[in-house]
């Protein structure tokens, strides 16, 4: 109840005054520790402005944004249809929710020295490491989005008659959408993971690899450029999924 | 123009027997209330006669035609709303339209008489979470007539109701079928709501549900429902309904009233 009191300027204070909070502390760290532990902020961000002028952001980014797309893009296209069905159908629920939890549970991470020895040291295999961290949360939100639909409304449907096309149009998916949506935001986070896992035991290219690079150099606002870079992707994806989420589901009220 | 046969119907679940042996025949246009305490399987029964939930013995008809699946002439009243959350209250009314294959704008067009009608003109952009109960109920209500069905099963459809707006309801449906008449079963929970309503009264009891009275209500037609709660006869049918449900040793505690629940 108080969140819902909170008015949206108090809210922008208090993200902004957090944010100071943390940068001093970055600062008062970076400062008093010695730029071998912690770079300043603004040494982070000299370093990252001359990686994007000498043009090895970009080298390295490209690399990394083509097995997100690939990867992820996979994943989310397999992952909502697979469970939309998953969850609506009931032997393949019984027959993949073992199977799933299991993959779901394994830290994926330990898969990927042998997806690599399996598949090879290429583009193929990170593609695959990115669609798996993508896939599994997509699934499992959207079949139990689905499996929490109200049966109710599944039954006033049906009693004025409609067909299973119709149900899963005005009910089945409208219901589940809030919980697709926060699949897919579970599932494009976890594709970042998985890129920069990939570029680190699969090496040679990308972005994970740029910020090994520079570790091995000492050279830690370097390194910290990179990572800046992917937190506020994260961040943005989620904040995109978010509004959309509100602008898909005005039913829901002020959220 | 729809006669409805309920004949020996039993429901089981499991081992719990929600009613047994259940017969009664609702003639073409008439309107015929079911009244019994809380339990005695009102719903169950209404479910298995709109054809969304399988009998475990006997068998429902429909001017002769056995019940497997829901009918397109025939629609419930749920007693819990069910409306859409992510549709707006023009579009829920409209949605049994919809389901008969009429575009959006047309099914809209067809359902505006009848937001009016149940009083919800000016709300018809709003959702379903913006509403209070009784107007929830009412557009579930709505969204029944909207259709035009030939027959209509109700389930405590003025339930949410405050008294006043129920009592208000009652005089609006008694009107709506007086001008289109309809083969109507309704469920209540109130001997009054049942008696200013119905052609006839059927009265049922727990453990296992079964039917043990049907009372003709003598009122003429068309009705009017205050000229008929001080009428000296009311009183003498609800006592000998009051009596009929107090048998019932369930019925203590759900106390069917004069505004019901
Ligand atoms: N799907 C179900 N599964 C098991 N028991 C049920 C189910 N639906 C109803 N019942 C039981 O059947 C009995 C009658 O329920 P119901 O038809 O809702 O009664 P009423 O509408 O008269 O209050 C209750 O004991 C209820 O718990
Ligand atoms: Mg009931």
């Amino acid at each position: 109840m108080t969140d819902r009191e909170l008015s949206a300027r108090a809210v922008v204070g208090l993200r902004v005054g957090f944010a100071l909070v943390v940068l001093g502390a970055w600062y008062l760290v970076a400062l008093t520790m010695g730029d071998l532990f912690l770079a300043p902020p603004h040494a982070v961000l000299a370093s990252l402005g001359r990686s994007v002028e000498s043009g090895e952001f970009l080298k390295y980014l490209g690399p990394t944004a083509y097995i997100l797309a690939i990867g992820a893009g996979l994943g989310v296209v397999t992952g909502v249809p697979a469970g939309l069905l998953i969850g609506r159908i009931r032997w393949l629920y019984f027959l993949t929710e073992a199977p799933i939890n299991i993959f779901y549970t394994t830290p994926l991470v330990a898969l990927i020295p042998f997806i690599l020895v399996i598949v090879g040291f290429n583009y193929q295999s990170k593609i695959l490491i990115v669609f798996l961290f993508t896939v599994l949360p997509v699934v499992i939100n959207t079949s139990s989005g689905v499996r929490t639909v109200d049966a109710d409304l599944v039954e006033l449907s049906r009693s004025f008659c409609a067909t299973e096309w119709t149900v899963w149009r005005d009910v089945i998916v409208p219901g589940s959408l809030p919980a697709i949506v926060t699949g897919l935001r579970l599932g494009l986070i976890h594709a970042l993971v998985g890129a920069v896992l990939a570029d680190f035991y699969a090496g040679a290219s990308g972005f994970g690899y740029l910020i090994i690079l520079y570790s091995n150099r000492f050279d830690i606002a370097g390194a910290l450029g990179p990572v800046l870079v992917l937190a506020a992707t994260g961040t943005a994806i989620a904040a995109l999924l978010k509004s959309a989420q509100r602008r898909l589901s005005p039913w829901q009220g002020a959220p | 123009m729809a006669h409805v046969d309920i004949k020996d119907l039993s429901k089981h679940f499991g081992t719990l027997t929600v009613f047994d042996g259940v017969d009664l025949h609702v003639d073409d246009n008439e309107f015929v209330s079911i009244l019994g305490p809380s339990g005695c399987g009102k719903t169950t029964l209404l479910r298995i006669v709109a054809g969304i939930v399988e009998a475990t013995a006997g068998a429902v008809l429909v001017d002769g035609e056995t019940i497997h699946k829901p009918r397109p002439d025939m629609t419930l009243v749920f007693q819990n709303f069910r409306l859409l959350p992510w549709r707006t209250v023009e579009d829920n009314v409209a949605y049994g339209l919809r389901l008969q294959g009429n575009s959006k704008a047309a099914a809209r067009e067809l359902a505006q008489p009848y937001v009016q009608l149940v009083g919800l003109e000016g709300r018809e952009k709003e959702y379903p979470y913006q509403l209070s109960g009784g107007m929830q109920q009412r557009v579930g209500l709505a969204r029944a007539l909207a259709i035009q069905p030939e027959i209509l099963l109700m389930d405590e459809p003025f339930g949410a109701l405050d008294a006043q707006t129920r009592e208000l309801m009652q005089d609006e449906l008694l009107k709506i079928w007086s001008a289109d008449r309809k083969t109507v079963l309704f469920v209540t929970h109130s001997i009054d709501e049942a008696i200013v309503l119905s052609d006839r009264v059927v009265m049922m009891q727990s453990n296992p549900g079964r039917i043990v009275d049907v009372i003709r209500v003598p009122f003429d037609r068309p009705r009017d429902a205050t000229a008929i709660r001080t009428d000296p006869r009311f009183a003498t049918l609800r006592a000998e309904m009051w009596a009929l449900l107090r048998q019932d040793p369930l019925a203590g505690d759900s106390a069917p009233g004069r505004t019901g629940d």
